[in-house]
This record gives C-alpha cells, sequence and structure tokens, in this order.
C-alpha cells in the first residue's frame, strides 16, 4: 500500500505482527469479497516490488487511470466517425492507431487492424491462444473471448458458435475468422444499420455494442 | 507435429460458450496496471510473459484462473530475473491470505 492508502487511525502501522493470523480485519468496511491466493500473491509482489524500490503505488494508480479510459464506447467512437466520415474510415483502415489519436485515443498495442464487414463478408475475431485483444482501445475483454470453448471452437466451427450468439448468416456470406497474436490486435467495423440516416455520430455509437466490435454481435437499428 | 503448447487449444473440441458476463475484480485491474508498469519499466516483456505461462504444467494452467496465470506467470518472471525473492514471495502471500486482510501489505 502507498501511504495515501492507508487510513489507519494508530500513527505506526508497523506494529502488527503481519505474519500472526489474526481475526477478521477487512480493509473497507462491507468488503465481503473473499482473499484468494492469487490475489494474496498479487498483494505480496506488489508490496515487495514497492520496498525493493522497483515501483511505487502511484505509478500503479496512475497505469489504473490510463487503462480505465479505455472501453467499447471509444471503438463505437472509431466507427461511428467512419461511418459518417469516408475519409476518416479510409485513414482508419490504413492505419488505425494514427486514426484513434485523431479522436484522442491512445491505443497502445504494436499494431491495430480494423476489419470492415460488408453483405457478403462477416469477420470474427478470437486470440486462440489465450486472450490479445485491443484492450487500449476497448477495455479488458469479455470473459466469453477469453474462454477456452469460444479460443478452442471459433476457428473450427464458426458458424455454430455464432448461432450461441444469436448470429445466423445465409451460406453465400462468408464468415471469415481472424486469430490475434501479441503483436497485431484486431477491431471489426460492423456494418451500419438501415434506417440510421439521420442520426448524429454520438448516436450512431451508443448503438454499437462492444461484441459487434469484435464480430460476435450485429449493430441493432434503433428501437 | 511437435506436441502442442498447453495454450495452444484452437480447433480442439470443446463445449458451449460461457456467456454469463463476469466483471473484472479490484484487484485484477491493479494487477494488470502493474504489469502495464513493470512493461513500461522494461523489467518484463509480454513475450517473456507468454513463455512463462506456456511453461507452466498442465494442471497449473487448467486449475489457475485467467487473471491468476497472469500473477503466477508475473511472478515467475520476476523470481527467474533475480528481482524477486521466490521464498519471501511465498511466504508473503500466505501470511497475506492467512491474515485474510488486503490492508497490512508490509
Amino acid at each position: 500500500m502507498t501511504a495515501h492508502d492507508h487510513d489507519h487511525d494508530h500513527d505506526d502501522a508497523h506494529d502488527h505482527d503481519h505474519d500472526h493470523p489474526h481475526g477478521p480485519h477487512p480493509t473497507r468496511e462491507d468488503d465481503d469479497l473473499e482473499l484468494t491466493y492469487s490475489e494474496a500473491r498479487y498483494l505480496a509482489m506488489r508490496g515487495m516490488l514497492i520496498k525493493q524500490g522497483i515501483l511505487t503505488g502511484d505509478e500503479i494508480m496512475r497505469r489504473l487511470a490510463v487503462n480505465d479510459l479505455a472501453s467499447p464506447h471509444q471503438g463505437a467512437r472509431m466507427v461511428a466517425r467512419a461511418w459518417v466520415d469516408p475519409a476518416f474510415k479510409a485513414r482508419m483502415m490504413a492505419d488505425a492507431k494514427s486514426a484513434a489519436r485523431e479522436l484522442d485515443i491512445a491505443v497502445t498495442e504494436a499494431k491495430l487492424t480494423v476489419i470492415e464487414n460488408t453483405p457478403q463478408t462477416h469477420n470474427l475475431v478470437v486470440c486462440t491462444l489465450c486472450s490479445c485483444y485491443p484492450r487500449s482501445l476497448l477495455g479488458e475483454p469479455p470473459a466469453w473471448y477469453v474462454s477456452k470453448a469460444y479460443r478452442s471452437r471459433a476457428v473450427r466451427e464458426p458458424r455454430k458458435v455464432l448461432g450461441e450468439f444469436g448470429l445466423a448468416f445465409p451460406g453465400d456470406v462468408e464468415v471469415r475468422v481472424h486469430d490475434s497474436n501479441a503483436d497485431l490486435r484486431y477491431m471489426i467495423m460492423p456494418l451500419r444499420p438501415e434506417g440510421t440516416e439521420g442520426l448524429s455520430e454520438e448516436a450512431l455509437a451508443a448503438l454499437i455494442p462492444r461484441d459487434a466490435l469484435v464480430g460476435a454481435a450485429l449493430v441493432d437499428r434503433p428501437a | 507435429m511437435s506436441e502442442r503448447l498447453i495454450s495452444d487449444v484452437g480447433g480442439l473440441p470443446s463445449g458451449p460458450v460461457p456467456r454469463e458476463e463476469v466483471p473484472q475484480l479490484y484487484w485484477e485491474k491493479a494487477m494488470i496496471a502493474m504489469f502495464n508498469v513493470l512493461i513500461a519499466k522494461g523489467l518484463v516483456n509480454l513475450d517473456e510473459f507468454r513463455r512463462a505461462v506456456e511453461q507452466m504444467t498442465p494442471d497449473h494452467y487448467a486449475g489457475a484462473s485467467f487473471y491468476g496465470r497472469r500473477v503466477d506467470g508475473v511472478a515467475a518472471l520476476l523470481v527467474e530475473k533475480g528481482i524477486l525473492d521466490g521464498v519471501e514471495l511465498e511466504r508473503r502471500a500466505l501470511a497475506i491470505l492467512t491474515a485474510g486482510t488486503r490492508d497490512h501489505v508490509a
């Protein structure tokens, strides 16, 4: 813990015997989430790294704040801009990281490629090896994306997997699967729904669900 | 064909894709941020991390949660590089777990 995280009512935080098991001592009131071995290992690691001067709690907190800026909405903003601005779309397809910067979005992954769905081709993104995902843009991937079932099956039976997500495509629509890796991440540009001609860019962005940005959902027309 | 890496599950048979939303816990977010800081400082990199995860035993890999594997992969790298003392790390982790508190992480 960094100093500012402490709110002890005593001055000397070091007078506890840390190795001595004692009764319940929750950090925060009503904090009833059980401590797991993995979290304890993380806490131990962080404590040692801070004590050894390798990093500071503030550095972690600052990075946490940066990471929190990433969200599916940022990807949706890019797609909505591309829907209404063909010149932006061309720049995004050529260099998605630079295009993101135009919208004040900092993409830190080595390479980001945007793939466009068309009436003839639907695209789906997976990372069979682990969980590669454009995190700096979209945030952490959904649990289904990192599940072994999705990683295993998306490349073998994508239409069946898409069916589980409620998506069915006729046989003349090609389904392409893109396997991400640490050096190349993908975002899908979904089809713009019909009947949205009068909508603002902001309203368009609000229509785009998270899963559409990796091809596991479509964008529905507004209700 | 050589043996598959434990992480290389592409094309293997598996059950239905679980669709439940599992929101990230705070410690998981903080741990990812710590990992990012370590990368930014050049102390570890993504390729090393992948290798550390791929070296886990199949039982370890299968038994650990997604974020648990991250913790274990980063810990293995830091110990391997001599940045952290592995024995001390385990002692502290067990002490924290026994105490059951997130607070006193001295």
